[in-house]
């Protein structure tokens, strides 16, 4: 049965990227309005399962099936997905040379926000003709993902380590930023929901998550609340893990 | 002669022209139009005193200078096209020292007949101390046409004389161009070159030899080409470094959607101390596209700086992927990246003309892609 307010659905997901098995037998369910937080070591699968929820080419799905807002988007297209409101924020995203950061964000922008503004609250008003990515420093980067992310307003945002490489003043920034993105500020009518994977565990003083897993050589080995489960982590490591119930 | 604003175009001529970036409401220092093989304008504005623009058979009546300066820089056995080129008309292009000129000037040649074979023959001489920018654009009126253009254009710089020439081509599937350009730079000169072409052509062939005479002179050629199915396109550039702290430089980028693209480029050193630099980039967009760079670096001398940087090849996956998270469909998102890869802020453009180009190469971008 499907319930009413679930925004995402994945099921006995198993991918490959060529002969390699990255995910193993994944499921997770995210209702509307709710954070979900991905804790795991490197190379433990985070970032390659946000990819497969985006359509990235090159994640070959074995098993499974993701839905969407009820609907199988397993093999929709990158594109088609982001339409249908999914909207990635990367960890390491490409430059484009020539496009300026003004011109896709006026492009992904459907309800003309105003993106002056925008760009303001996240210090990069000086950076929207700038060539999109190119030169950018960590911080300005992760501004520039969040900044289209906002633009694109997604119903789920999936963002893939927000904080790495960013200085004190830019996690002020981001975290806000985020918690506008997942409208963290609204209780009951919050319609925003969000996949965060994160290292340091920093976006949970901004975002109030509601639940988090842990990621171990493709596999969920535990899940639970991400306050529990992030101060676990910090006291015994991701290997401790290994032993505890989900 | 007619002045700018008697030219009676007709609403279709007149959008042809103002895509290859004449301004027919002239906002320009002087202009030039030159339709099939006869001169319809050649009008220099009142206020610009001294700045010389005059059809090449009257200036040969009028300068006796001109005579000596004409096949001297591209030879007329050159080849068969400057032997049919002999007694092309074309422009005279004279800045006396030490005049600077603010508002850029422009020149168009059209094809408005069927299968016409357009010969210009065009000099430019930029006095010592002087500046100026140039637009040049080519065109046929019709996308049907037929047709040829031999271009001859000899350009001399001299001492501390900077020139901008920027030159659009919006030719037709049978249409061939032979260009043969030559340039010479003098001391402390400068020459800075931008060419842009997104159309379909039969084959357009262009190499403008560029040699710097004089200590600390400078070129830089830079060109933005994308080749539609079936065109051909051959271009290149050489740059000869003879004195001392001379510098070239030569940037393309191209893109086969189809076509053909052969991007030559010659830097040769022969003195101390100069600096030369070459990059060629092309993405192939479609199958039975081809790229084909020949970058040549040759020294002769111990202490030359040259280098070069290449990459011919497949569109980005990443970069469309990305695009693609972001709501661009396939097509939208291969578009994004070929107009930023085609970017003018490549191009080295006067200020008063970076809007006005801009704005055409949108326009053209929109009609290529």
């Amino acid at each position: 049965m499907i319930k009413k307010n679930e925004l995402l659905r994945i099921e006995n997901l198993t991918v490959e990227i060529g002969e390699k098995i990255v995910l193993k037998n994944i499921s997770m369910v995210i209702n509307e309005g709710e954070t979900h937080i991905l804790f795991g070591p490197n190379g433990s699968g985070k970032s390659s399962l946000l990819y497969t929820i985006m359509g990235i080419e090159g994640y070959r799905i074995l098993n499974g099936k993701i839905f969407f807002r009820s609907e199988d988007i397993t093999n929709l297209s990158i594109d088609e997905r982001a339409r249908k409101g999914i909207g990635i924020a990367y960890q390491h995203p490409p430059a484009i040379k020539g496009v300026r950061l003004e011109k896709l964000i006026n492009f992904i922008d459907k309800e003309s926000k105003d993106i002056v503004s925008l760009s303001k609250e996240l210090k990069m008003k000086d950076y929207l003709l700038r060539e999109v990515n190119l030169g950018f420093s960590g911080g300005e980067m992760k501004r520039s993902e969040i900044l289209q992310l906002l633009s694109q307003n997604p119903v789920l945002s999936l963002i893939d380590e927000p904080e790495s490489g960013v200085d004190i003043e830019n996690i002020e920034i981001l975290g806000q930023a985020i918690k506008k993105l997942l409208e963290r500020h609204l209780n009951r009518t919050r319609t925003r929901s969000g996949l965060i994977i994160t290292h340091t565990g920093f976006i949970l003083d901004y975002v109030k998550a509601d639940h988090a897993y842990i990621l171990l050589e493709g596999k969920i080995i535990c899940e639970g609340n991400p306050f529990e489960i992030f101060e676990n982590i910090q006291k015994n490591g991701f290997t401790a893990c290994k032993n505890c119930t989900k | 002669m007619q002045k700018l604003h008697e030219v009676v175009l007709n609403k279709e001529d007149k959008h042809k022209l103002e895509s290859v970036g004449f301004d027919v409401e002239g906002a320009r220092s002087a202009s030039f139009l030159m339709n099939d093989d006869k001169v319809v304008l050649s009008d220099v504005e009142d206020m610009e005193k001294g700045l010389v623009l005059i059809p090449l058979k009257k200036g040969l009546e009028k300068y006796s200078w001109l005579e000596e300066r004409l096949w001297r820089l591209v030879p007329l056995d050159k080849d068969e096209f400057t032997r049919r080129a002999k007694d092309a008309e074309g422009y005279l292009i004279y800045v006396p020292p030490g005049l600077k000129i603010k508002r850029p000037l422009q020149a168009c040649f059209f094809i408005k007949s069927h299968a016409l074979e357009q010969k210009v023959h065009n000099v430019i001489v930029m006095g010592k101390g002087s500046s100026l920018d140039i637009i040049n654009g080519c065109a046929t009126a019709n996308y049907d046409t037929q047709g040829m253009h031999i271009g001859i254009t000899e350009i001399y710089i001299e001492e501390n004389a900077y020139l901008t020439y920027t030159m659009i081509h919006e030719w037709a599937p049978g249409v061939e161009v032979r260009a043969r350009t030559a340039v010479h730079v003098k001391r402390e000169g400068q020459f800075v070159s931008n060419y842009i072409s997104l159309q379909m052509t039969s084959l357009t062939q262009s190499a403008p030899q560029i040699y710097l005479e004089g200590e600390g002179a400078k070129a830089r050629l830079t060109s933005l080409v994308f080749a539609p199915d079936n065109a051909v396109y051959d271009l290149g550039g050489s740059i000869y470094l003879k004195e001392q702290n001379t510098a070239g430089e030569i940037i393309s980028r191209v893109v086969s959607n189809g076509g053909r693209i052969t991007s030559r480029g010659d830097i040769i050193a022969r003195a101390e101390g100069v600096r030369g630099h070459m990059e060629c980039n092309g993405i192939i967009l479609k199958e039975h596209g081809e790229i084909t760079a020949v970058p040549v670096l040759s020294s002769s001398t111990l202490n030359a700086d040259l280098t070069h940087e290449a990459a011919v090849g497949k569109i980005s996956r990443v970069e469309v992927n990305y695009l693609k998270s972001r709501g661009l469909t396939e097509e939208e998102a291969v578009q994004f990246i070929i107009e930023g890869f085609l970017d003018t802020k490549l191009l080295k453009l006067p200020q008063s003309l970076e809007e006005n180009v801009e704005k055409t190469m949108e326009l053209l971008k929109h009609s290529a892609l």
